[in-house]
């Protein structure tokens, strides 16, 4: 069973997502879906509340083009706060992460 | 951190102002992500129909996307906020449904948003008039500014305003003009009129073309050209029937037969409330003379500014400089020159405005109260809407929905009662003013601006009304009320502001009849007195001769003789039975003079001076008033020399002489208390009474009548109606002198009548007032009950199952009201009693009777207002209210 997304790391992930090149909303699925080996299952539309979320508060920064099919697609990209706040939540998410999977590794032997 | 807010509030803004845009492109974002997704499907060899299915199902619902989109940017409590259709539907639903609330409520914000707009309509025309001419801020006015005096000269020298006419290059089509007082005599019918002589130059500064005919031209000024007049279109239809043929028509001014040559359009009255405009004529000025009311005005030439004006003027010498004091001639906005209200008026117009808007406030206040009432009594279903899912915000919009849709008829409602209450404050300003019409810029219309105040008013006093009780009946979460209201009892709770108001109500429903009562009392003595005489019998006409010419020149004619023929003309006819002078008619406001008697003091101390009202009389006015004098009246000779005697009336013999006999007791004159007194008078009558105005119990002085002056009024009783007698009156005066003016022809009785015009307007505001805050206070009172009664059901449901009488039930009900009305009464009279003693120095017992009585009275007004929610507690079936819960 491919596990739910964790709350909160939604955010990260498409920051992440758009952080590796200009794409529209349907790429940052495929490509969170890429990136994480299609190890966790995002509710389609779920993409979207978070994607206007971050671009109202500026984090990312959208613009109307052309997708590869010829068709209007709106893109987005990362600007330069979104880059700061990427590089914050990764720092604390490894901590985080870090201090967690160490915990998870406790032996009996070690809290004697 | 700016930059994250730069960005909220651009994407706040756009969601806010672009809304379907903004929906239009998630639609079409929407749109490509799921058909990016079939492609994908069908790539991988998924039938397309299916693949439709599938990726639909994956993407979830567009419209609850939609939904959570907007949330996320932010916008989701201004959808909250933004009124439905539907909240305006149920917040007149609402106001069909509580007529009373809405008829008070209604009325309440009403006034005050009539009030509140009457005082910003009069300030805005006071401190930035507009002429309503072409251009009109450039039309500026010119004076001579009194460097010594530091005061604006009163009176132009034609010489001044040919000066500037000549040199004066930043302003062009340099006029002037007077206004003067003429008969105008057509055919058989004499009327006074004011006619403003005025320089041809002035076309060029209205630019408004005459109707019918011409407008004055310079060949009009020139020495021995015809005279002419222009007429009013007013005039036009009132004299003239409206015939195209005036144009040419022969009428008089004074002796001079003038020619009409042109009618202006309906609305004209410039300069300022003219009818008639005949040329300024330079032949017939002296030009060194000063001129009193002479306005000397002009355009702005294009471009340039008033300073530059007054900096160009500043370089011109005034003629005769060196025998003149020093003067600084200026330029001002024309409007200033007819009307420049000191500063201490636009303080008080502006503290007006203050005070009204807390009128406004106040008003709203009780709104509020009462719709914090009603909403108690809602409270379950309030409770149902949380509990279902609605924000607070979103019932608070609905409250302010409610109150929006009262204050938008109290909008239309104040705005028509404002028109009407413009109206009539403009009237009794003219009346005030000697009868005479305000400047044409004046309008007694509402300007747009005004309108937009009444909306902001409007708006103001929705959220007032609505925002305070919304948010105090939506308090705690839903769940805490739910519980509350399940219990049973009452949960929210007729807090201290609420009483606070309704205490102040209560004070104020006392306080101001007795104000506009004490008001009356206070006006009174000056303003009205009981005449002794039959006054409707008598008319009062103001004499004045205006000769045509240069006033150095005038002939001065015999104003005795013409006097004296008028009189004996006027006796020949069979309705009028007695004629008189005097220097002011009964019941006018008289001039005032400071008396001192002779033997008085001692030498060296500083003598007494009483306040009196004088005026001089004819030999035959107490006669004509029917009017007995103790001791004896003047004689025909003492009218011509400088005669020292004088008659003082009972009231001043009373208060000067306390109660001595004034008969050949002496006195003499000041202007002032401290001012130079005049040579001694002997008293040698003593008269009754007879209406002058000025100080209360209306002592006064009487000194015989010049017949010289040659402004004076006629006094006349008759028989018949005083219509006719006008007419007659006008037609011997100007069979004997055409120049002879005869103004303000009235009955005895209306001249009394608008002395008082504006204490009695002041006294009917202050009653309106009194009766809106009596009305809202009553319903506030009744509110207030029905919802004590409302709330405590169960109470006396249980107290009357266990055997209460109805009298303990109504006091345990009553008990905080009838405190809230004691406390609001027994403050109320002890402010009336404060204002009144510290006007008048202490109440007779005839007035504290009066306001206990209207104190008790007022109780039982309020009493009233417990009638019918007392009538529901009583009614109260023990079952009934337990099961009800």
């Amino acid at each position: 069973m491919i596990p739910n997304i964790l709350p909160g790391t939604l955010d990260l992930l498409i920051l992440k997502a758009v952080s590796l090149g200009k794409v529209h909303g349907y790429g940052v699925l495929l490509r969170i879906g890429r990136i994480t080996a299609d190890g966790l299952s995002v509710q389609q539309g779920a993409l979207y509340p978070a994607l206007y979320r971050l671009e109202h508060q500026g984090l990312i920064k959208s613009e109307w083009g052309v997708s590869e099919n010829g068709r209007k697609a709106k893109y987005y990209r990362l600007s330069p706060i979104g880059r700061k706040r990427l590089n914050e939540q990764a720092t604390s998410w490894n901590e985080f992460a870090a201090v967690i999977a160490r915990a998870l590794s406790a032996t009996p032997q070690e809290v004697q | 951190m700016i930059a994250g807010f730069a960005a909220r509030a651009r994407s706040l803004w756009r969601g806010l102002t672009r809304r379907s845009d903004v929906e239009a492109e998630i639609h079409e974002e929407f749109r490509f992500h799921v058909d990016a997704r079939v492609d994908d499907l069908v790539r991988t060899g998924v039938s397309r129909a299916e693949a439709v299915r599938r990726a639909s199902i994956e993407f979830g619902s567009f419209e609850c996307l939609k939904e959570e989109a907007r949330a996320s940017r932010g916008l989701k409590v201004f959808d909250e906020l933004a009124f439905s259709w539907l909240d305006l539907r149920l917040a007149f639903r609402m106001l069909r449904r509580y007529p009373a609330l809405t008829v008070v409520g209604g009325l309440a914000m009403a006034f005050g948003i009539a009030a509140a707009v009457v005082g910003f309509e009069v300030m805005t025309q006071l401190v930035s008039p507009r002429l309503p001419l072409s251009e009109g801020d450039r039309i500026v006015a010119l004076q001579n500014w009194l460097v010594e005096e530091s005061r604006v000269a009163e009176s132009l020298r034609f010489e001044d305003f040919v000066v500037w006419r000549d040199e004066l290059q930043s302003v062009e089509d340099l006029a002037a003009f007077r206004t003067v007082g003429r008969n105008l005599i057509i055919g058989e019918h004499a009327e006074s009129v004011e006619v403003a002589e005025v320089s041809a130059a002035a076309f060029g500064v209205a630019r408004v073309s005459p109707l019918l005919g011409r407008w004055l031209d310079v060949s009009d000024e020139a020495a021995g050209a015809p005279p002419v007049l222009i007429i009013g279109y007013a005039v036009w239809q009132a004299r003239f029937g409206g015939e195209p043929d005036v144009i040419g028509r022969l009428v008089r001014l004074g002796n001079v037969p003038t020619t009409i040559v042109g009618v202006m359009p309906a609305g004209f009255a410039f300069p300022v409330a003219h009818d008639f405009w005949a040329p300024l004529a330079p032949s017939m000025i002296d030009s060194r003379e000063a001129l009193p009311g002479l306005v000397v005005f002009g355009r702005l030439v294009g471009g340039v500014g008033i300073e530059q004006a007054q900096a160009e003027l500043a370089t011109i010498a005034a003629p005769d400089a060196e025998t003149r004091p020093p003067l600084r001639p200026r330029v001002i906005p024309y409007t200033r020159a007819i009307f420049e209200p000191a500063i201490d008026f636009w303080i008080g117009v502006g503290l007006g405005n203050v005070f009204l808007l807390m009128l406004v406030l106040l008003a709203c206040a009780n709104v509020a109260l009462l719709l914090f009432a009603r909403a108690v009594t809602r409270e379950t279903e309030l409770t149902l809407k949380s509990a279902l899912g609605a924000s607070r915000a979103r019932l608070v919009t609905q409250f302010v929905a409610e109150a929006l849709a009262l204050a938008g008829l109290a909008f239309v409602v104040g705005l028509g009662v404002a028109r009407f209450g413009l109206e009539s404050f403009i009237t009794m300003t003219e009346v005030v003013n000697g009868a005479s019409r305000l400047p044409f810029w004046v309008k007694d219309t509402l300007s747009s601006s005004s309108v937009v105040y009444a909306g902001a008013l409007m708006l103001l006093a929705a959220l007032v009304a609505g925002v305070a009780p919304a948010l105090m009946v939506t308090r705690g979460n839903y769940r805490e009320r739910i519980s509350r209201l399940t219990s049973g009892g009452g949960m929210t709770q007729i807090g201290g502001a609420w009483t606070l108001l309704i205490v102040v109500q209560v004070a104020v429903t006392v306080l101001f009849p007795a104000a506009a009562f004490n008001f009356h009392r206070w006006a009174s003595p000056d303003q009205t007195m009981e005449l002794s005489f039959p006054a409707k019998e008598y008319a009062s006409a103001r004499l004045s001769l205006n000769v045509e010419g240069p006033s150095s020149f005038a002939m001065s004619p015999d104003m005795g003789k013409i006097y004296d023929e008028l009189a004996r003309r006027l006796l020949l006819d069979p309705s009028v039975v007695a004629v008189t002078f005097s220097s002011q008619p009964p019941g006018a406001q008289h001039q005032q003079a400071w008396f001192e008697l002779d033997g008085d003091s001692l030498p060296g101390q500083i003598p007494l001076r009483s306040r009196a009202s004088v005026a001089s009389v004819a030999p035959d006015f107490f006669a004509a008033l029917d009017a007995s004098v103790v001791g004896r009246t003047f004689l025909s000779a003492e009218q011509r020399s400088a005669s020292r005697v004088v008659i003082v009336n009972q009231a001043f013999a009373k208060q000067a002489f306390g109660g001595r006999n004034p008969l050949g007791r002496f006195i003499r004159r000041a202007a002032s208390r401290t001012s130079e007194p005049g040579p001694w008078h002997e008293v040698v009558g003593v008269a009754p009474v007879l209406g002058m105005l000025g100080n209360p119990g209306g002592p006064g002085v009487y000194f015989p009548l010049e017949p010289n002056s040659s402004s004076q009024y006629l006094l006349a009783q008759q028989r018949g109606d005083t219509a006719s007698f006008a007419s007659l009156l006008r037609k011997v005066a100007v069979e004997i002198e055409p120049n002879l003016q005869m103004q303000d022809v009235m009955p005895l009785d209306e001249v009394q009548a608008n002395n008082s015009v504006q204490s009695r307007y002041v006294s009917r505001v202050l009653v309106v007032i009194s009766a809106v805050a009596l009305l809202l206070s009553l319903m506030a009172i009744y509110s207030v009950v029905d919802f004590t009664v409302s709330k405590r059901t169960r109470e006396i449901g249980v107290r009357v199952a266990l055997g209460a009488s109805a009298q303990s039930i109504l006091a345990v009900i009553f008990r905080r009201t009838l405190i809230h009305i004691g406390v609001g009464i027994i403050i109320g009279a002890l402010l009336v009693v404060a204002a009144s003693s510290g006007m008048f120095g202490g109440l007779t017992a005839s007035e504290a009777g009066l306001i206990a009585g209207y104190a008790v009275l007022m109780w039982g007004v309020c009493m009233l207002a417990c009638v019918v929610p007392t009538r529901r507690a009583l009614r109260v079936h023990p079952v009934e209210s337990l099961k009800a819960e």
